[in-house]
């Protein structure tokens, strides 16, 4: 088995774990952070560079376990860059789905967490030619690695910063281009109780 | 007011010394750039101490250089000057290329250096042998442009012997006047024997064969042979034999003269028996020589002076040599930067057709090639070898050039090839290797030119090319095929030439995810056409579908011109074909070039 095959199937494990762990007294948490994201591939991160990118997420998690689960849409990276011999405007984006398992320990008002999950992420490069023979318009898995910090404001009300790591090496058509990077976003959320009228994390 | 005077003086002398300094740095810098890095790298790698064959180039010519063109002029030798008279016109018998270097020059270098080698006016330039340390200071005198080290390779032939298989006549036995003996096959290739019955033979063309030595010129083959002059020009004399204590034997040059021109009925006859003969040796080692470019150079220039109308050269600097200090990148295979190609260019634009084996060193992976200079001139008519079947060979060198030229130019038998071997005066054997599809290709150029004396060099080129076996579709590995002597000289020379030195780079176009290619073309007005040529029309079609017809891409009034046809992916290949247009709407012949 391909070591990134065991990763895979290790993530949704603990993703299954994470879900089977909200069995009682779960809370929902909604928001959106926004930050940048590099791009490991040198010819990527010499023509387009680092980009923007938004993550609205929704949390699912426990007061009985420190597991938590988290779907989020990672979107925004969008470029456009003079590439090739003619300089052709290339436009190129990024975007993807993850779900992910985190671990989370509350120190009063601040939450650190980890997170480990699973992305399916898309990419796309449009160059304005009449030559283009290729498409580049795929679809991979990859797994992904994060952590960070909540600080609880008020009222279900928290802000977030986060560092994520996602591996991403992708051949479209036999050249290897590596648009693994990092992430480090910032953000605001909203906790509340699943059942109406009961908000979590209040401050102590 | 006193301290403001003191500070404006310490100021002052700071911009001065600062003025010196960058004046010092700039002038050091200068220096430096004067020596190749190629030669820079050497002396650091071997030490300051050793010896070196090395090129100095001269800034100039000395004053007045014009002044001296008039005595240049008086000195051409009665051939040379018919030979000029032909390709470059009254007006325009000797150039600056012609004027000798400066003397005064070279006496300046003598005392610093260990050995003067040769003087090459063509390249103003001489070489030489030095230290390290003194090649480093040669590069500070003011008269001094540029130092690279003296090319150098070895030259392979082609080890396996060769498998003699006996072929069918063409024709029977008692067809011909003459009795070819084992030689009727490699001359048969070349419809050469018809020729010959028609009277051609050579007679009054001089050809120059640089190679490695020439022994046995008493053999019964060659003894015949109007050899007008000789010289050894890595020992300096007139013996082009095996001396006792001196560089270099002479096999190779006795079987590649047999080949070209040994005459003995019943055993052998080369194409251009009748022909004379000027003998370069410009090698010093067999089968497997070391060999330099700076004796070529001077050959050439020798074969100049004598009025020599042809240069046949079994010989070549390859890109991947051993000795790679002094070696040529494949980039270099351009057709205009090793020195021995230069060197050829400035003998073709003096009206000598020069005549070069392609190589014995096979197939490479595309785009390199395996062409040795100067092989890789557009200038240089570049011979391949294929059996007596008029396949290609496996050991003979291929195309493109690093500019992306057809190359070979053509083929010519270069294995089984009968010629004569200096063990004994009436020993024969068979030989092999592109070193004798060379001379059998120069002969056929010799009979030509006898057919057509006004010809000039690059008329003669176009009809071996344009009457050759597959002239129209010509490819890297047999460029425009087999020389066919009868229909090269039944050859019309006022038909109007297709552009000069078309060639195609194939371009990465990266786009990061994907690449893609793009066929960039270009070319040369041809200046056989003296101005006639108003348009170009470029036509292609994918190199694998030969039977399929040339599409026209697009006409064209520049003389030169860039056409891209982006999106190609790898395994895309395509001839390419251009025409010259006239204002009359007559269109010439193509020249071709393939992308793979």
């Amino acid at each position: 088995m391909k070591p990134m095959r065991r990763v895979k199937i290790t993530v949704v494990m603990i993703i299954l774990i994470s879900a089977a762990a909200q069995t009682g007294r779960a809370e929902i948490h909604i928001g959106m952070r926004f930050g940048q994201r590099s791009v490991f591939d040198e010819a990527v991160r010499d023509a387009y560079g680092s980009g923007f990118v938004y993550q609205p997420f929704v949390r699912l998690t426990s007061r009985r376990s420190p597991l938590g689960l988290e779907v989020a849409y990672e979107g925004g990276y969008k470029k456009s860059a003079d590439i090739g011999l003619f300089d052709e405007v290339g436009i190129l984006r990024l975007w993807g789905v993850e779900a992910a398992a985190f671990l989370t320990r509350r120190f009063g008002p601040v939450v650190p967490y980890v997170k480990l999950g699973i992305g399916y992420y898309a990419y796309s490069q449009e160059i304005e030619s009449g030559f283009i023979r290729l498409p580049v318009d795929q679809k991979q898995q990859s797994v992904l690695v994060g952590g960070g910090l909540d600080v609880i404001l008020a009222g279900g009300l928290y802000l977030t910063g986060e560092f994520k790591y996602v591996p991403l090496e992708v051949a479209p058509h036999g050249i290897p281009v590596d648009l693994s990077g990092y992430r480090f976003v910032v953000g605001v959320g909203f906790g509340f109780d699943v059942l109406p009228g009961r908000r979590i994390r209040e401050v102590d | 007011m006193e301290h403001l005077n003191a500070l404006k003086r310490l100021a002052g002398a700071f911009f001065l010394a600062f003025l010196i300094g960058l004046i010092a740095f700039s002038a050091q810098d200068r220096s430096g750039d004067k020596i190749s890095r190629r030669l820079r790298d050497s002396i650091a790698e071997s030490g300051e101490e050793s010896l070196f064959t090395a090129w100095v180039f001269f800034v100039d010519k000395g004053p007045n250089p014009a002044q001296r063109l008039e005595a240049v002029e008086a000195s051409l030798k009665a051939r040379a000057l018919i030979r000029r008279l032909r390709h470059r016109g009254p007006e325009n018998l000797v150039d600056a290329y012609d004027v000798p270097v400066y003397a005064p020059y070279v006496e300046r270098l003598k005392a610093r250096v260990h050995r003067i080698r040769h003087r090459s006016r063509w390249l103003n330039a001489v070489s030489l042998e030095a230290r390290g340390r003194d090649l480093i200071e040669l590069a500070d005198l003011p008269f001094v442009l540029r130092l690279q080290p003296v090319g150098t390779s070895t030259w392979h032939d082609p080890v396996s012997e060769p498998k003699i298989q006996a072929r069918k006549p063409i024709r029977p036995l008692d067809e011909y006047r003459l009795d070819y003996g084992d030689s009727r096959a490699q001359l048969e290739l070349m419809r050469v024997p018809d020729l010959h019955e028609q009277g051609f033979s050579g007679k009054g063309i001089l050809i120059c064969m640089l190679d490695s030595g020439f022994n046995a010129l008493d053999h019964q083959a060659l003894d015949h042979l109007d050899i007008v002059a000789t010289w050894d020009f890595v020992n300096n004399d007139p013996i082009v034999g095996d001396e006792t204590g001196q560089m270099g034997t002479g096999s190779h040059g006795t079987s590649t003269l047999g080949a070209l021109a040994g005459f003995y009925p019943g055993e052998l006859i080369g194409p251009a028996y009748n022909a004379s003969f000027l003998l370069g040796k410009t090698e010093n080692t067999d089968w497997e020589r070391h060999i330099e470019e700076d004796h070529w150079v001077a050959g050439a220039e020798w074969a100049d002076e004598w009025g020599a109308d042809i240069i046949s050269s079994s010989l070549g600097y390859r890109y991947d040599f051993s000795h790679g200090e002094s070696g040529y990148s494949w980039e270099d295979m351009d057709g205009d930067t090793a020195v021995v190609t230069r060197g050829a260019n400035i003998a073709a634009g003096r009206g000598i057709l020069i005549v070069n084996s392609a190589g014995n060193e096979g197939e490479i992976e595309f785009p390199l090639s395996t062409l040795i200079a100067p092989a890789d001139s557009p200038m240089v008519l570049a011979a391949g070898a294929v059996d007596s079947a008029g396949r290609r060979v496996n050991f003979s060198s291929v195309g493109p050039t690093a500019d992306g030229r057809i190359k070979p130019d053509v083929m010519a038998q270069g294995t089984a090839v009968r010629s004569a071997v200096p063990s004994a005066r009436d020993a024969y054997g068979w030989v092999q290797g592109t070193s004798f599809a060379c001379p059998l290709t120069a002969g056929v150029a010799a009979l030509v030119l006898e057919a057509h004396p006004a010809w000039t060099n690059l008329e003669i080129m176009q009809a071996l090319k344009s009457t050759a076996s597959q002239a129209d579709q010509p490819d890297n590995r047999m460029g425009w095929g087999v020389v066919d002597a009868v229909r090269a000289v039944a050859y019309s020379p006022t038909a109007f030439y297709p552009p000069a030195e078309f060639g195609v780079r194939r371009l990465e176009n990266n786009y990061i995810f994907f690449i893609q290619y793009v066929d960039r073309l270009h070319w040369q007005k041809n200046p056989l056409n003296h101005g006639q040529a108003v348009k170009y029309r470029i036509y292609t079609r994918p190199a694998v579908e030969r039977l399929q017809e040339y599409k026209m891409l697009v006409e064209l009034d520049s003389t030169t011109f860039t056409y891209d046809n982006r999106g190609l992916l790898d395994d895309e290949a395509f001839t390419y074909k251009i025409t010259a247009v006239d204002a009359e709407g007559h269109e010439s012949p193509g020249a071709y070039t393939v992308s793979r």
